[in-house]
């Protein structure tokens, strides 16, 4: 019930992006205009992002507002319904190659890019981990896992969150400049958009086949938390002489993202035929539903002051590794396309 | 036990695909 008043005011926001969305399209169709489709997603970020950072979000909306994780979480799971297992596997071999590609270049990236210039090396770490995986709830999952301040935490966080709204304007220009297919966008920005709402909507904002791919992407690389936040814990775990307690395995699979099992259980069921094809609509559109719910969210968690007030280093140093990952997964994923013919 | 946003978020959905498949909820439009 205390959820209420946010649940309302994300629905708002998000249905307000959809009818943008909507008016513009039959705005140009009445007029015979070629508008560029901008779809809800981008519309419920901004009017998020606006509201918040204006008038600001009142104490009664901050307990529904904060749900937005569910809804992405639950948007995701019903997402599988439009993954058939021969998609998957279609993908799968060339896919799991360029996330380990991109795991390996973002670590070492970051971790040599934060000792340089001299950032303190917790930090590092969760930019490293946010980079690497899934911003958000890599940085919490670890956060938690290397014992880091609040203030590192919600910096990496920002930052995350900052340089990937910039990549939902920048990347889909930069796939229509380079005429990319639906597939290798989708792939691009499931590897180099480190939030999964931001990956989601950038491959949404180019096609739904993109938003398919990237998702794709995008959840392989979720899916490897659990391996990455050890690695990392059981270094700064021995680093300040802390026994590190419990089963290694029993932490991994805390630390698994288990709304991925989900999503792996409707694709699965939808590929074995459980679904009529109405009915795999009907989910699909549930999955729209959820996402609507989420990017409001997102665009009013998002606090351009709250970034402000860290400094820039931090920023400076996320900027220049993010850029530099996006340069070279484009670099994989043009390169693939071009012989592979994706 | 208290459960995890991420169960939550796994059970609501197989719950809804299950209401779906049996025809329970009604079709949903975009």
């Amino acid at each position: 019930m205390k959820a209420l008043p946010g649940l309302l005011l994300l629905a708002a926001i998000g249905y307000l992006g959809k009818l943008t969305e909507q008016g513009i399209a039959s705005y140009g169709k009445a007029h015979h205009l070629h508008l560029p489709n901008i779809e809800y997603v981008l519309w419920a970020i901004l009017y998020g992002l606006i509201l918040a950072n204006t008038v600001g979000v009142p104490r009664v909306f901050r307990a529904g507002v904060a749900t937005y994780e569910f809804w992405l979480k639950l948007g995701i799971v019903f997402l599988g319904v439009r993954f058939l297992l021969g998609d998957v596997l279609k993908l799968g071999g060339l896919s799991l190659g360029f996330v380990a590609v991109e795991l390996a270049l973002s670590i070492l990236l970051m971790s040599w890019l934060g000792k340089w210039m001299g950032l303190n090396p917790k930090l590092t770490s969760l930019l490293a981990i946010g980079s690497s995986i899934c911003g958000v709830s890599a940085i919490i999952a670890a956060k938690g896992a290397i014992d880091a301040d609040d203030e590192d935490a919600s910096y990496a966080i920002a930052a995350i969150l900052a340089l990937g709204a910039f990549s939902l304007f920048a990347f889909p220009a930069i796939g229509h400049a380079l005429g990319m297919s639906d597939h290798a966008f989708g792939l691009w920005a499931g590897l180099a958009v480190d939030n999964t709402a931001e990956a989601t909507a950038a491959g949404a904002l180019y096609s739904d086949t993109a938003a398919k791919f990237a998702v794709l992407a995008k959840t392989t690389r979720n899916a490897t938390i659990g391996f990455v936040v050890l690695g990392y814990a059981l270094y700064w775990a021995r680093k300040s002489q802390k026994e590190f307690s419990g089963s290694r395995v029993a932490f991994l699979w805390n630390k698994f993202p288990k709304f991925v099992l989900g999503f792996l259980l409707i694709s699965f069921a939808a590929t074995l035929g459980v679904f009529t094809k109405a009915q795999m609509a009907d989910i699909a559109n549930l999955s729209r539903w959820a996402f609507l719910l989420t990017f409001a969210g997102v665009g009013l968690q998002t606090n351009i002051r709250e970034l402000r007030k860290q400094g820039l280093k931090p920023l400076a140093i996320g900027a220049i590794g993010e850029f530099a990952i996006a340069g070279i997964t484009l670099a994989m994923v043009v390169g693939a396309s071009r012989a592979f013919e994706l | 036990m208290k459960l995890s946003v991420d169960w939550w978020s796994v059970i609501t959905a197989l719950g809804a695909a299950v209401l779906i498949k049996f025809g329970i909820l009604p079709h949903i439009p975009w």
